[in-house]
């Protein structure tokens, strides 16, 4: 097992604070960024194959780059701390234990876009971490390492905390610039990207917890190191996992992208609980893994070749004794109940899947339902703004695809094996 | 300007359209719900989803803008599922209440729906049904049924872009949400019916109209709104020789897409004409007796005109050239606001002719002594006192003078005649007539044509003469005045 680098100090009491994080880490890589130019920031990071850590896996630079260069106006960095896709718990510990390694990510992201104000979306469950982000923030910007002329930098950088509501819409992007403006969480259109209209109508990245909190260490211990972790450059870093379901120890576990999934379960989160028969590898949008895929490396590319994704990186493990026929209409009714109502076939699509399903739990199926939830959900994937509906439909297509027979038992039967 | 193909079709299209309107250049129809060429685009529907050849995703032609070299499908098999599929999406809890519908026979869902659905429902579940929502008035106007109601947000954005009152939200959401009044408010916006008409489906209706008419039993003819003098074009639905309501008729420079409550909601005058026969000396009588009347009246002594601003440019010109002695009666104010494609028009005068009288100089009555009266009455003006003796009434509704006056002439109203009207931001408006008078009852114009034919006639034949002779159009005759009929 390789020493972690995000989590390395979370059991320390102090991590927490500023006088532990000095202690632990010391603002090396903001320090070293201040002294380079925005653009070497933003290729250092280009190099070190950083990929967004909150769904998408979205290159970092990449995405910084976007940003026009000369924009005659204020640039904002909105940081994503929504944390909202079910079995997903990792940003919630470097908010509650690293949040100063947060805060210097922030500060790297800024000067690399050139930003000064920076709002932090926190997902309005995590009053603790919102109460500890908040204490930090003010200590930063007592002992100067935040807010007007930081660390004698000549710079500024303000952060805000919004809390969130509830909604897992405003964990999307655009529908977080939404909410963030206090309008209700719709989804935008794209083009414009937020890169070139995002927050107010301005250029803004929007940056995962997580992504950001590896800044600090691809700065100061650069980018070839960073980019030798991982299975290959363009799957580099660790990632933090979290791990859930039928197995001996859930938790957070920090481990190098491209583990294979069963040495993940079996190293880290001390076996599986019975025998697993689904896993679900990031999140629930993301389709779920049957046995032919337990030896899968867990890393963006890899799953992505075995039509599912990494997504958050959170593992729901599923085992024989559990009703999958029920577990994908707990996903689908999850849907249902966040899509936010803007596009017809996810608004309508998301509903009728679920009544669909909840009609065959209660034993009343029909033959040719399978074929009608296959078509409805066909009719959800690339078809609207978001892919909230395409996450619904993929999800639900995957566990159709591999776990046919317990479909077919609970139309035909009313039940399975297990239910 | 960007060159892009558009099923196989050469498209030279201005930069910024987008697909739907560049498909509209060359006769091609993507179906649209929640766009609306006045409103922002949000794209929510998917109704107009399209293939864009090297994009892996079908693209909303409402929020795709023309891109030079873009090769665009709008008929392969998958945009026909797919929009299948929307329409199913759309259908399975819309109430498919149409035979009660009153936006049945104008309702896009129903159109929609024959041209692109599957045949049949694959629908078994039971449909969603709003609580308290469901069937609500929501304003003074404007009745909602959310029940039918499609998600298009076309009324929430009228609200907020155009009226920018922003009575309407959403609520809730997913399934559940619906279109909602902010609390404490209703939507009470002098343009509310405005929704109503933008909404593709029967969630917004309008409460004067609903339940009174099917709409493929009416006739369309468009005119101009005259009830005040901003000149909004309209389309006259009418049946009988009776007007059923208002819609607005698409003029850029004008009201745009849009028509105020109080202007479409004020026909009823029409509808309840009191006279229609001839009186001498309160006998009913025939034209011929009425003719012989009003030329025995005018020998007899000078006689002084009241008009009203109802009455044409052609009409008000005619008495001009007769009656030296001619005043214009106030109409009258209360402030009319409307919003075209650029800016805010306003107007005070509720009549749609004051600013012609004005261009031919006829000054308004201020109570001065008028001697014999020859009245021109429209029951929107109320009168002042008049200081004179009233002989002669053109009215068709109830007049204090009715049994006093010595000849009572029934012309036809506004609707029943041709005519031209000048706005008062300058736009010289011809309507045609709508509908025939009943019993072919003469307008002001043609009576006065009638009676003065054999002694001392008007130099000209036709209706368009005389509107030539005023000399206020430059020389152009009706067919160059702007009537453009558009469908909204």
């Amino acid at each position: 097992m390789m020493e972690p680098i995000l989590t390395k100090f979370v059991s320390d009491p102090e991590s927490y604070t500023l006088k532990g994080y000095l202690k632990n880490w010391g603002f090396e890589g903001l320090k070293k960024a201040l002294k380079m130019k925005p653009e070497d920031i933003i290729e250092e990071v280009k190099a070190s194959g950083l990929r967004g850590r909150g769904g998408a896996g979205f290159p970092t630079g990449l995405k910084w780059s976007f940003v026009p260069k000369d924009f005659p106006g204020p640039k904002y960095i909105v940081i994503n701390a929504d944390e909202g896709e079910p079995g997903t718990f990792k940003d919630k510990v470097i908010i509650e234990k690293e949040p100063f390694m947060l805060l210097e990510g922030i500060a790297i992201a800024a000067l690399a876009i050139g930003a000064e104000d920076a709002f932090i979306y926190i997902r309005g469950e995590f009053v603790e971490g919102a109460r500890v982000l908040g204490n930090a923030i003010k200590e930063a910007e007592e002992e100067g390492y935040l807010g007007k002329n930081y660390l004698n930098s000549g710079k500024n950088l303000y952060v805000r905390i919004t809390r969130g509501a509830g909604a897992y819409i405003c964990g999307e992007e655009t529908g977080l610039i939404e909410s963030l403006e206090g309008k209700r969480g719709h989804p935008r259109l794209r083009p414009p990207f937020p890169a070139t209209k995002g927050f107010l109508g301005k250029p803004t990245v929007v940056n995962n917890v997580e992504t950001l909190s590896c800044l600090p260490h691809i700065i100061s211990k650069g980018a070839q190191w960073f980019s030798s972790i991982g299975s290959n450059p363009k799957n580099s870093g660790t990632k933090l996992f979290p791990v859930s379901g039928d197995v001996k120890k859930p938790g957070v576990y920090e481990a190098p992208l491209g583990i294979p999934l069963k040495q993940l379960i079996e190293d880290y989160a001390g076996g599986f609980d019975g025998k697993p028969r689904a896993i679900i590898p990031g999140g629930v949008s993301a389709p779920v893994l049957d046995e032919r895929d337990f030896e899968i490396p867990m890393d963006f590319d890899s799953l992505l070749n075995a039509k599912s994704m990494l997504g958050s990186g959170a593992i729901i493990v599923l085992n024989e004794k559990r009703c999958l026929f029920r577990s994908a209409l707990r996903i689908v009714s999850f849907f249902a109940e966040e899509s936010c109502g803007q596009c017809s076939p996810c608004r309508e699509g998301t509903r009728w899947l679920e009544l669909i399903m909840e009609r065959i739990r209660e034993g009343e199926g029909r033959e040719g339902d399978l074929e009608l939830m296959k078509d409805i959900a066909s009719g959800m994937i690339g078809t609207t703004i978001c892919v909230l509906s395409d996450g619904c439909a993929m999800s639900l297509l995957s566990f159709i695809e591999k776990f046919e027979e317990e479909f077919k038992m609970h139309i035909g039967e009313g039940k399975c094996q297990n239910w | 300007m960007p060159k892009l193909v558009i099923d196989g079709i050469q498209v030279d299209a201005p930069e910024g359209l987008n697909l739907v309107e560049a498909a509209k250049l060359v006769g091609i129809k993507i179906p649209t719900f929640c766009y609306h060429p006045a409103l922002s685009i949000v794209g929510q529907c998917r109704i107009c989803l399209v293939e864009v050849e090297g994009l892996p995703k079908l693209q909303p032609g409402c929020a795709t803008f023309v891109r030079e070299g873009m090769v665009v499908h709008t008929n392969t098999e998958r945009v026909k599922k797919v929009r299948a599929q929307v329409m199913e999406f759309l259908l399975i809890n819309h109430p498919l209440d149409c035979p009660i519908c009153d936006q049945a026979g104008e309702c896009d869902l129903q159109d929609f729906c024959e041209e692109y659905s599957f045949p049949k429902s694959r629908f078994l579940e039971k449909k969603r049904v709003y609580e308290k929502e469901q069937r609500r008035a929501i304003g003074p106007y404007v009745f909602q049924n959310q029940n039918r109601c499609i998600h298009c947000s076309r009324c929430i954005r009228f609200c907020e872009e155009i009226a920018q009152t922003s009575e309407l939200t959403f609520a809730k959401r997913g399934h559940r949400m619906l279109v909602d009044l902010y609390s404490s408010m209703t939507l009470s916006n002098p343009w509310s019916l405005c929704t109503a008409d933008i909404c593709p489906v029967g969630a917004l209706t309008s409460i004067p109209f609903r339940f009174k008419e099917r709409v493929w039993n009416l006739e369309r003819a468009p005119s101009i709104c005259p009830h005040c003098g901003i000149g909004c074009n309209i389309y006259v639905f009418h049946r009988s020789g009776k007007v059923a309501r208002f819609l607005p008729r698409l003029n850029e420079n004008i009201n745009h897409y849009w028509l105020c409550d109080k202007g479409r909601t004020s026909f009823d005058w029409m509808n309840e004409p009191n006279h229609f026969e001839f009186l001498v000396d309160g006998k009913i009588s025939s034209y011929k007796e009425a003719k012989e009347k009003f030329k025995k009246i005018l020998k007899e002594s000078k006689i002084t005109v009241l008009v009203n601003p109802f009455c044409s440019l052609e009409e008000l010109y005619l008495l001009k050239l007769k009656f030296p002695s001619l005043y214009i009666l106030r109409p009258e104010t209360e402030e009319r606001r409307i919003k075209s494609k650029y800016v805010w028009l306003k107007s005070r005068n509720l009549a749609p002719n004051c600013k012609g009288a004005e261009s031919l100089k006829i000054p308004f009555y201020n109570g001065e002594e008028l001697g014999d009266v020859f009245l021109i009455y429209n029951p929107l003006i109320k009168l002042p006192e008049i200081k004179g003796k009233v002989r002669i009434i053109d009215t068709r509704h109830s007049t204090p003078y009715d049994d006093k006056v010595e000849l009572l002439i029934p012309s036809a109203l506004f609707f029943e005649k041709e005519g031209t009207y000048l706005s008062e931001y300058g736009f010289l408006q011809h309507t045609p007539r709508v509908y025939p008078s009943p019993l072919d009852l003469p307008s002001t114009f043609d009576y006065l044509i009638e009676f003065f034919k054999e002694e001392d006639p008007y130099p000209f034949e036709k209706i368009e003469d005389c509107f030539l002779s005023i000399g206020i159009s430059g020389g152009k005759g009706y067919d160059k005045l702007p009537l453009k009929v558009e469908k909204v």
